[in-house]
């Protein structure tokens, strides 16, 4: 990716940190902890292909819910990145329980 | 292009592969083969036992071979044709080296064809935003082909690096640019 047309240089994006935004952004989305997500980046034909495997928050409609997930991490990790993000693929691995702690 | 015999003596030169090896080589066989049948025949005339073989004994045995002497035959004659194949091809292909005329007024500009490449590369790869590695190029001649990897989620247009690379070498002499083809990998490499 090209700095801009004054600064010479380019600003580049490991694929380690590419992993770390996307699970940071599907565990922000799911409602997990970040360290019970998995991601996997790939390359399906020039787009930015995410394999996400998360626990996910008790709802009543999970799969219609992880579905809508799905496209809304595609378009944040887009708009984060600048990449095309194509195919996003999700796979729920289990229920997360949420412990309402008190606050005094 | 400065146009002095010299110059245009040493811009061929510089392009084109000698030949003068192949040519001192096959001439010094020659003189040999006829050194050995120009001896042979003052043998023959004084009467004096051949140095080697009479000429005669190897024409008639090579033309009424016996069974022993069939294989040998052909070997030799594989081998001649082989080597006959290889003078003719070295006589006749143009003998093109790696490197490349430039115009310029004063003197013989040559360059190493290897320049033009990694100058369409860095060309390629600052028009498609990708790392240095991620792109490969190859000149020949005239033309120029570039191969570029995108990186994932980036699309390439393979006309805007077309155009400059095309920019890029017509800097170095306009004769550059004219046949450059592009070739966008499909797959990606993620970072």
């Amino acid at each position: 990716m090209n700095a801009g047309p004054d600064v010479p240089g380019r600003v580049e994006i490991t694929a380690r940190a590419l992993t770390s935004l996307a699970r940071a952004v599907a565990a922000e989305r799911l409602g997990a902890p970040a360290k019970r997500v998995r991601v996997g980046l790939g390359d399906a034909s020039g787009a930015l292909a995410l394999d996400i495997e998360s626990p996910v928050r008790l709802r009543d409609d999970l799969v219609g819910e992880a579905t809508r997930a799905a496209g809304e991490i595609r378009d944040r990790v887009g708009a984060l990145t600048g990449r095309r993000v194509g195919p996003t693929h999700i796979e729920l691995t289990g229920i997360v329980h949420e412990h309402r702690s008190r606050v005094h | 292009m400065s146009n002095g015999s010299v110059e245009r003596r040493i811009r061929r030169r510089s392009v084109h592969r000698s030949r003068s090896t192949a040519v001192s080589v096959s001439l010094g066989v020659l003189a040999l083969v006829a050194a050995w049948i120009g001896t042979e025949s003052v043998l023959h005339a004084v009467g004096a036992a051949p140095l080697l073989a009479d000429p005669q004994t190897v024409v008639d045995a090579a033309l009424r071979p016996d069974a022993a002497f069939v294989t040998v035959a052909e070997v030799v004659a594989g081998a001649l044709v082989v080597l006959g194949v290889v003078l003719v091809v070295l006589a006749l292909a143009p003998g093109r080296r790696h490197r490349s005329v430039v115009e310029h007024e004063r003197g013989a500009v040559v360059i190493d064809t290897r320049i033009l490449a990694s100058t369409a590369a860095n060309a390629a790869g600052l028009a498609a935003g990708v790392p240095e590695g991620n792109t490969s190029a190859a000149a020949r001649g005239r033309r120029t082909e570039v191969r570029v990897v995108p990186v994932t989620g980036v699309p390439v247009d393979q006309e805007t690096v077309r155009a400059a690379v095309r920019d890029r070498l017509a800097a170095l002499d306009e004769r550059f640019g004219k046949r450059v083809t592009v070739r966008v990998e499909e797959k990606g490499t993620l970072a």
